[in-house]
């Protein structure tokens, strides 16, 4: 009805759609302004709702990136002591098994046999017997001028160097203490020979102890009592070495404990850096881990390694030199070679590294090894990070900033909701000191962490 | 034809009709190119999006390193600090950009500065820091 008289009205005045379609044309402009408005003010909610649905933070920074562990290869020497049971498999892993050790008599500090035979008087010393091409020469010597030399020839030459006998039947350890030079040797060119009274037993290779040329210092205390004879003897037996190499023996002594009063552990392991994974130059320091048990909490245990540059076993320049008090039970001690870690890693990668006690003491010490392994820290920087929001965060931004510098670093990292992830940069060096690390996401929320 | 011809007030609503046809698509055309301006820049406004990742104090020198996060591009038209214009770099980053801005101005240790960035569509981000000690 209503509408019949609507279309009655328009077909007698025609103006009347005229204004019906202003107004539905301004009405449809209206409604597309409002939409497009509303659509768009939507969209910019939902990226303002999605940044304050944002939950970042930086749980972890670490100085430098860790090497897997370098482990021993072979077994341990032990120059004091002896080995309990187990091997060196059995400090390749916490847990598990492990190798035992016990403290043995030292006579480091009873009757002195062949005082500090430097071979600076007449050749051969009273008592010494030389043969093949030993001679005393001034051309290699650890101390004062000369030193016992062999020199290889065209074809290989052959002789032994003998000390005098020694009457050590009335000890029970026998301190055999000397420097040996390496000059091209190869393995088997150079033994190390102990007399029992009846036969010779060839007891080292040398250039298997430490090879490479140069001075290495010998250390032992011989407990095997075959050798507790009147006629005790050592001999150095140059075998079928060539022309261009030699070998060297200089400031020999030998002692042996009065009595079984006091006892010490030394033990040596060998552990090799794969320098094309991590070469020397991407070396920040080296660090040595221990976990070990004793049954004596009165004496101190130290991790050394050999020093290339003095040739002696040290600690000088760890982070830690006081030694680790134990506990009786498992114990961890690490050191690390701060900056005079170049001192104690060769240029072919090799660490040798020392577990030994305080001093000798009067309780026979067991000692038993879970873990020893070395560990390289390489120049970088490791960011955690932990997403802890409801949306997946793309990070693009993170500041290194301290007192004095403000470093920015483009970073493209996403991290999704729940989820902790590690960020590894090798060319970022944390700046000594107080530092703050900032990240910046994508939709410009901030995650901040202080350290030093 | 012909009844036009004879009829000369025939012609009259004609020409009206196509008038009021000009006039009317005109109009609109008008309102069209008015809404596309009016909702372009609301969309422009509400789009802009600015943070500051750092600021960075150094000799008569205060950088901002500020990041477009928003859905447009970005002029920065002024920078005040404690209320005062200063004279900076011109930074206009485009979506997604980043960099730095460097405003002149000397400045004292360990002092609070309100730092406000204004950008050419009237967007504003301001925000307390500390000089350091």
């Amino acid at each position: 009805m209503l509408w019949n008289i609507t279309r009655r009205r328009l077909r007698k005045n025609r103006r009347g759609i005229s204004n019906i379609i202003v107004v539905a044309l301004s009405l449809v402009i209206i409604l597309a302004i409002g939409s497009n408005l509303v659509l768009w003010n939507y969209e910019m909610n939902q990226v303002d709702w999605e940044k304050m649905k944002e939950n970042l933070s930086i749980t972890n920074v670490e100085n430098g990136i860790y090497s897997s562990w370098l482990l021993a290869q072979s077994e341990y020497t032990v120059t004091s002591g002896s080995r309990t049971s187990g091997d060196y498999t059995d400090t390749q892993a916490v847990g598990g098994g492990y190798e035992s050790f016990s403290e043995t008599a030292v006579g480091g500090s009873g009757v002195t046999l062949i005082d500090a035979e430097s071979f600076e008087g007449v050749w051969t010393p009273r008592g010494w017997i030389a043969t093949g091409n030993w001679a005393k020469e001034n051309n290699y010597a650890h101390n004062g001028t000369f030193s016992a030399d062999f020199d290889g020839e065209e074809g290989g030459a052959s002789g032994y160097l003998t000390s005098p006998s020694m009457n050590c039947s009335d000890t029970d350890a026998v301190y055999v203490d000397f420097w040996w030079n390496d000059h091209a040797l190869d393995n088997g060119d150079f033994m190390l020979e102990y007399y029992n009274g009846s036969t010779w037993n060839t007891h080292q290779d040398l250039n298997q102890v430490a090879s490479g040329n140069g001075w290495h210092h010998y250390t032992e205390t011989l407990t095997d009592s075959q050798y507790f004879v009147s006629n005790f003897q050592i001999r150095w037996w140059a075998n079928s070495v060539w022309s261009g190499e030699n070998a060297c023996v200089d400031v020999v002594t030998v002692t042996k404990s009065a009595g079984a009063s006091s006892y010490s552990l030394d033990l040596n392991g060998h552990f090799v850096i794969d320098l094309n994974e991590y070469p020397l130059e991407d070396i920040q320091t080296v660090e040595i881990h221990l976990r070990f048990r004793t049954d004596d909490s009165a004496e101190n245990w130290y991790l050394k390694a050999y020093n290339w540059i003095t040739s002696t076993y040290s600690d000088s320049g760890f982070n830690s030199t006081e030694g680790k008090t134990p506990t009786l039970g498992w114990d961890y001690y690490a050191v690390n070679l701060t900056d005079a870690w170049q001192n104690y890693v060769d240029t072919d990668g090799t660490v040798n590294v020392k577990l030994v006690d305080e001093g000798a003491d009067s309780a026979p010490t067991y000692v038993a090894v879970d873990f020893l392994g070395v560990r390289v820290q390489k120049y970088g920087t490791r960011c955690t990070f932990e997403n802890v929001g409801g949306l997946t965060v793309h990070l693009v931004s993170l500041w290194i900033t301290n007192s004095t510098d403000h470093q920015h670093y483009n970073i493209n990292v996403f991290v999704n909701s729940a989820e902790t992830k590690s960020y590894l940069r090798e060319d970022i060096i944390l700046p000594t000191g107080g530092y703050t690390i900032k990240v910046v996401t994508e939709r410009g929320n901030t995650a901040v962490y202080s350290g030093s | 034809m012909r009844k036009l011809l004879r009829s000369r007030r025939g012609i009259t609503p004609v020409l009206s009709s196509l008038l009021m046809t000009v006039i009317a698509v005109a109009g609109m055309s008008i309102a069209i190119t008015a809404t596309y301006i009016i909702t372009d820049n609301l969309h422009d406004n509400m789009g802009e999006r600015l943070i500051v990742e750092d600021v960075w104090f150094t000799s008569d020198q205060v950088s901002l390193y500020l990041r477009n996060v928003g859905k447009v591009s970005v002029n920065v038209a002024a920078v005040y600090i404690d209320r005062v214009g200063q004279p900076f770099t011109a930074l206009e980053l485009e979506q997604g950009e980043h960099g730095w801005l460097n405003v002149t101005c000397s400045w004292s240790v360990d002092s609070v500065y309100e730092i406000k960035v204004v950008t050419g569509r009237g967007t504003d981000v301001v925000e307390y820091y500390t000089s350091p000690s």
